[in-house]
Parts: C-alpha cells; sequence; structure tokens
C-alpha cells in the first residue's frame, strides 16, 4: 500500500489553513498527527480521508487520487472514526457495528454470513460482545468509544483514521482505547493515522510522529527523532525537560514553561 | 357470515402464522415485522370502519356491493363510492406521506423536531396552493399539486440554505426556529393574500386541514405522486441511517451525502407536496408517528419507514374516524383531532431533551 499527500493546499474561507502538505503515511504503522490547538492537524486528518475536500493538491492511495475515486470503494480501505461522534437514540452497539458492513452492501442491504461473521468478530475484538444489544447511550464513555471503533473495524479496511479518540475519556479509558488501537496495529496489519494530544501517550505508542505548526509541517519521524525539547518548543512553544522513561524506554516530555512572549 | 367478517379471520390466521414463524427465530430482530404485521390488520379493520360509520352508518354488506357490485340508484352505495371510500383512501395516502416524511427529515437532519409541519414545509405548500388559487383559479388539479411543490421546494431550500451556514450538525433549536419563522412568514403572506383577493374562505377551510370533500378523481390524480414518494423513500431508507450517524461518519461509511440530500429531500416535497395539496398541511403526524414507530423497532430506518408508513396511515384514519364521530352530523376538522393528539406529544418530547441536556 501506498499513501500520500501532493501539495495539497486547504483553506476555510479566506484563511489558509493548510499549505503545501507533502505527507507519506506508512504502512502497517500508527501514525500520529501533533501540533497546537488550530494547527491544522485536524484540517489534515480530515483532507487524508477525503472527509473535507482540499483547494488544491491530491491524496493518493496506490497510485490513485482518492477525491475522484468512488467513495464507497474507498470506504473498503479506510474506516475513520471522527472526533466525538454522536450516535440517534436508542441505537444498540450490533445495530451500529452492522452499518461498517455498507460499503459492501447495494439496495436493501441484507446481512449475509459473511458480514454476520466479521461483525461478530468486530464486536469480540473489541470486547463489545456481552454489550451488543444494550443501547449506545446506556454505556461509559469508554465502551461507547469501543462500539464506534468496532463499527470502523467490522468495514475490514486496511487503513483506520482516528480524530482524537481518546479526548473526554479519563485516562483509564485513554489506555484502554490506545491499547486496543495497538492490538489492531499490531495483530491485525492496521494501518492507523490519528491525532492525540498527550505527548507521552504519542511517544509510548506512535511509530511515525508528524508535528504541524500553522498548517505545515514542522518535523517528523519516530518519537524519539520528534519529541526533543528544541521541537515541543517550535510547535508547541514550550520549554519541556525530555527524559528517558525506564519502563517503556521512550522519550517522556515534562513541559515546565510556555516561552516568555516577547 | 359476510364476506368481509371471512377476510378478518383470514388475515388473523395469516398474521399468527406469520408470527408464530418470526417468534420461532430471532425474536428481537423480527420484532419489527410483528409491527408490520398487526399495523397492516389495524389498518384493514380501520379501512373497513372509516366506510362504515359517518352521519349515516352503512352496512358491510352495501359497502361490499358499493365497490364491486355498484348502483348508483341506492343512496348508501352512492355516499360510499363518491365519499367515504375516496376519503379513507386519502387518509391511508396522506397519513403514509406526512409519517414517511417526518421519519426522512428526522433522520436526516438527525433532528428529533423536524418534521413538515415544523420545519415550515406545508406552509411552504400552503403559500404555492394561495398563489395559485389566485393566479390560476381554473387551474386543474394538476397545476395546483405543481404549484404546491414549488412551494415546499421554496420552504425546503430556505431551510437547507439557513441551516448550512455555521457549524450543521445537528442544530434542533435552529432548524426548528428556521421552521418557524418560515411558517410565519409563508402564513402572513398566504392570509395577506386571501384577503385582498377575498379567498378567506377558501383558505381557512384548506388550512384546517381535511380529507372530508375528497373525490376519487383527485386520489387518481395523486397517486402517482404518492406512490413514486414512496418507492423513493424506500430506496432511501438505508442511506438516511447512514446519515443518520452524522456527516462524517457516513462519508467513512461510504455514503454519498450530497445525493442522500438530494433524494431524501425530493422524496419529503414530492410526498408533502402531493399530501398538502389534497388534505391540507395536517400538522404533527409527521413529527409523532416517527418517534412512536423508531421506540418500537428502533433506530434502523428500513424498519422505520414501512411500519412509519403503516402507522401514519393507520393514525389519520383514526383521526379522521373520531373527526366524524365528535360532533355528528357535523365533522370536526382532522387537523384538529391529530393537533389534539400531537401537541401533548409534542410537550413530552421537548421536555425529555431538555431533560437529556441538563444531564
Amino acid at each position: 500500500m501506498e499513501f500520500y499527500s501532493q501539495n495539497v493546499d486547504i483553506s476555510y474561507g479566506k484563511n489558509k489553513i493548510v499549505e503545501d502538505l507533502n505527507l507519506r503515511i506508512p504502512e502497517g504503522r500508527v501514525t500520529v498527527i501533533i501540533g497546537a490547538n488550530g494547527s491544522g492537524k485536524s484540517t489534515i486528518l480530515k483532507a487524508l480521508c477525503r472527509i473535507l475536500h482540499p483547494d488544491r493538491g491530491e491524496v493518493i492511495l496506490d497510485g490513485k487520487n482518492i477525491y475522484t475515486q468512488s467513495t464507497k470503494e474507498l470506504a473498503k480501505r479506510i474506516a475513520i472514526l471522527p472526533q466525538s461522534p454522536e450516535s440517534p437514540e436508542g441505537l444498540t452497539v450490533e445495530e451500529l457495528v452492522s452499518y461498517g458492513r455498507s460499503p459492501y452492501k447495494a439496495g436493501y442491504g441484507k446481512l449475509d454470513a459473511q458480514d454476520k461473521e466479521k461483525i461478530a468478530w468486530a464486536l469480540r475484538v473489541t470486547g463489545m460482545t456481552e454489550f451488543a444489544d444494550r443501547a449506545l447511550e446506556q454505556l461509559s464513555g469508554g465502551q461507547r468509544q469501543r462500539a464506534w471503533i468496532a463499527l470502523c473495524i467490522s468495514q475490514d479496511t486496511e487503513i483506520l483514521f482516528l480524530d482524537e479518540p481518546t479526548t473526554f475519556l479519563d485516562i483509564a479509558y485513554q489506555l484502554d482505547i490506545l491499547k486496543l488501537l495497538s492490538d489492531l496495529n499490531q495483530n491485525y496489519k492496521k494501518t492507523i493515522v490519528m491525532v492525540i494530544h498527550d505527548l507521552n501517550q504519542v511517544a509510548r505508542f506512535a511509530d511515525h510522529v508528524v508535528a504541524i505548526k500553522k498548517g505545515k509541517i514542522t518535523c517528523e519521524g519516530s518519537a524519539e527523532e520528534v519529541l526533543t525539547p528544541e521541537n515541543l518548543k517550535q510547535v508547541f512553544g514550550v520549554l519541556a525537560d525530555v527524559v528517558v522513561d525506564q519502563r517503556s524506554k521512550r522519550p517522556l516530555c515534562i513541559p515546565y514553561d510556555n516561552i516568555p512572549s516577547l | 357470515m359476510t364476506a368481509e367478517k371471512e377476510d378478518y379471520i383470514l388475515w388473523l390466521v395469516l398474521a399468527n402464522f406469520y408470527m408464530g414463524i418470526t417468534m420461532n427465530t430471532n425474536r428481537k430482530s423480527h420484532l419489527w415485522m410483528v409491527c408490520l404485521a398487526v399495523l397492516f390488520l389495524l389498518l384493514l379493520l380501520l379501512s373497513c370502519i372509516s366506510m362504515q360509520v359517518g352521519a349515516k352508518n352503512i352496512s358491510p354488506d352495501a359497502i361490499v356491493k358499493a365497490l364491486f357490485f355498484y348502483d348508483s340508484s341506492k343512496s348508501s352505495q352512492v355516499i360510499i363510492r363518491t365519499s367515504r371510500f375516496p376519503r379513507t383512501l386519502a387518509a391511508i395516502m396522506v397519513g403514509a406521506s406526512f409519517s414517511v416524511s417526518g421519519a426522512i427529515m428526522q433522520g436526516t437532519t438527525r433532528n428529533p423536531m423536524a418534521s413538515p409541519s415544523i420545519l415550515g414545509i406545508n406552509a411552504g405548500a400552503g403559500f404555492g396552493l394561495a398563489l395559485a388559487l389566485i393566479f390560476f383559479p381554473a387551474a386543474s388539479l394538476n397545476m395546483t399539486v405543481l404549484c404546491s411543490f414549488l412551494g415546499a421546494a421554496l420552504s425546503t431550500a430556505i431551510i437547507f440554505l439557513v441551516s448550512s451556514f455555521g457549524r450543521s450538525n445537528s442544530q434542533p433549536l435552529k432548524l426548528a426556529l428556521v421552521g418557524t419563522a418560515i411558517t410565519a412568514m409563508f402564513n402572513a403572506v398566504s392570509q395577506a393574500l386571501a384577503v385582498g383577493f377575498k379567498l378567506s374562505q377558501d383558505l381557512t377551510f384548506w388550512n384546517a386541514g381535511g380529507i372530508s370533500g375528497i373525490r376519487l378523481a383527485q386520489i387518481r390524480l395523486l397517486f402517482p405522486y404518492t406512490l413514486s414518494g414512496l418507492i423513493i423513500a424506500f430506496f432511501m431508507a438505508r442511506s438516511v441511517t447512514i446519515l443518520s450517524l452524522g456527516e462524517e461518519v457516513a462519508v467513512g461509511l461510504g455514503g454519498k451525502t450530497r445525493q442522500i440530500r438530494f433524494f431524501s429531500s425530493l422524496a419529503v416535497l414530492i410526498l408533502t407536496g402531493s399530501a398538502v395539496a389534497i388534505a391540507g398541511p395536517i400538522g404533527f403526524i409527521g413529527l409523532v408517528v416517527p418517534h412512536a414507530v423508531r421506540a418500537l423497532v428502533g433506530m434502523d430506518y428500513r424498519k422505520v419507514i414501512p411500519c412509519g408508513m403503516l402507522a401514519g396511515a393507520v393514525l389519520l384514519l383514526l383521526a379522521d374516524i373520531v373527526s366524524r364521530l365528535i360532533h355528528p352530523p357535523f365533522e370536526t376538522p382532522v387537523g384538529a383531532v391529530t393537533a389534539l393528539i400531537g401537541v401533548p406529544f409534542f410537550i413530552g418530547l421537548a421536555n425529555k431533551n431538555r431533560k437529556r441536556g441538563e444531564k
């Protein structure tokens, strides 16, 4: 699989949010996009998965521009979990997850044996089997997020996009969700692209980190390469110590001050 | 035993047989088919009652004769043929149209308060109709329906334009406010026109919402519209559910959101436009029925739309029967009866949403 963006420009009205973005997503890895609020990282994520169409440029998946392809065909290759999705009242977990099969369905969309198998698998992997008949609003935040992830993986795609999948969750659930994603990446070979805020979680779970400032890539590479005091200063405007976490041997960022404004 | 009673028994047996099959397999996921079967039975039952009762009660025997062996010299058969039968059909078509429109609107806008009356589509259709009465007083029914469509299209366009400004994801209040404003505007203009062109009486009667004066010719003319609207709605059902999960999720699942919006708006226009043209702006069916149906069969619009279609027909049939029985031989406008059912429901719904918001 080859997946990259080429000269992508995106603007909202007159404001240019993203300029000349050339970003390559490595296959089978966990890529995390980081950046300050308003840096354009969410916009970039949306453009990469065709929720937003850029003003200029292309996003190429295996030699073909995704903006000119059938969105239904792409849904067999790319799954998207938007930031804090809201479910309609009364929808059960299993009903939600069954909609992951819709890219493979036409017309009325009756589920066949293979669909049912995929749905059961998605529920099992996410640990949601016992909650299958519960309505989403009856679940805790973390369980609900698992249900949405189950929807994405029942889609059976090679690429999974997630926009801040841990926002609004407490730390236990944050870890729980990130471990689940890591498991999907390692055991089911899913390429994952996501935005998360907590730099120490980035350090632990990302294979590839892309730092964004004002719609441009400031630096990218492994967590060790990107999470350095100089880069944090440049990208977030914070002064931080970066030490090595004794447990994971990954970088640990300890911000201690903002850059004094001039 | 009359032929009609035999029919009842036959249907009951069939329904029981069907329920027996479904109960043995997967009870939960087939619950909606039971709903469908029960609603269908209710529809048949109410249709028969609707033909029987009124200022003059008519025997089942005469009804069957009127439908199949028509003898125009018998007054009771004439009543069936020219009044009761058309109005029964009209109640079914109009009830189904409003209810399915409401279901589609609530699904695609993710707004529990969306319905043809709340979002101002009824008022738009009414405005179109007022214009038709003024400028083409001798117009054919076809022309009138067309004007009603255009009016409905106009208010839909306004709703979509206004609601697409700013962050569009589900703003129940904003849509409801815009709808109310549109309704007020169109109603004001329609009334001004009515006074100016001395059409008050026609419009008032039509605005009260009624299916009592309907003739078979009108039904024949509108049937293709209702049918095509319903067919589009059935084809869109799966897509409506996908869109009801939110715009971004819908894209991720391969939904063509623009296309879905276009075709579902088209279905709403055809159904609402034609229903308003024959029956006037009968409120609350489009709001109430989809909620009740979702409470029974869940969120999946492949189930909600068929069940909603039957349930809307059942509700309007019932309301129409009640409207005849409240104060015979005079008829209470059917719109008043549906409002009587709908208003408490709407207040309850608003309260429920408020509690949810506080949480």
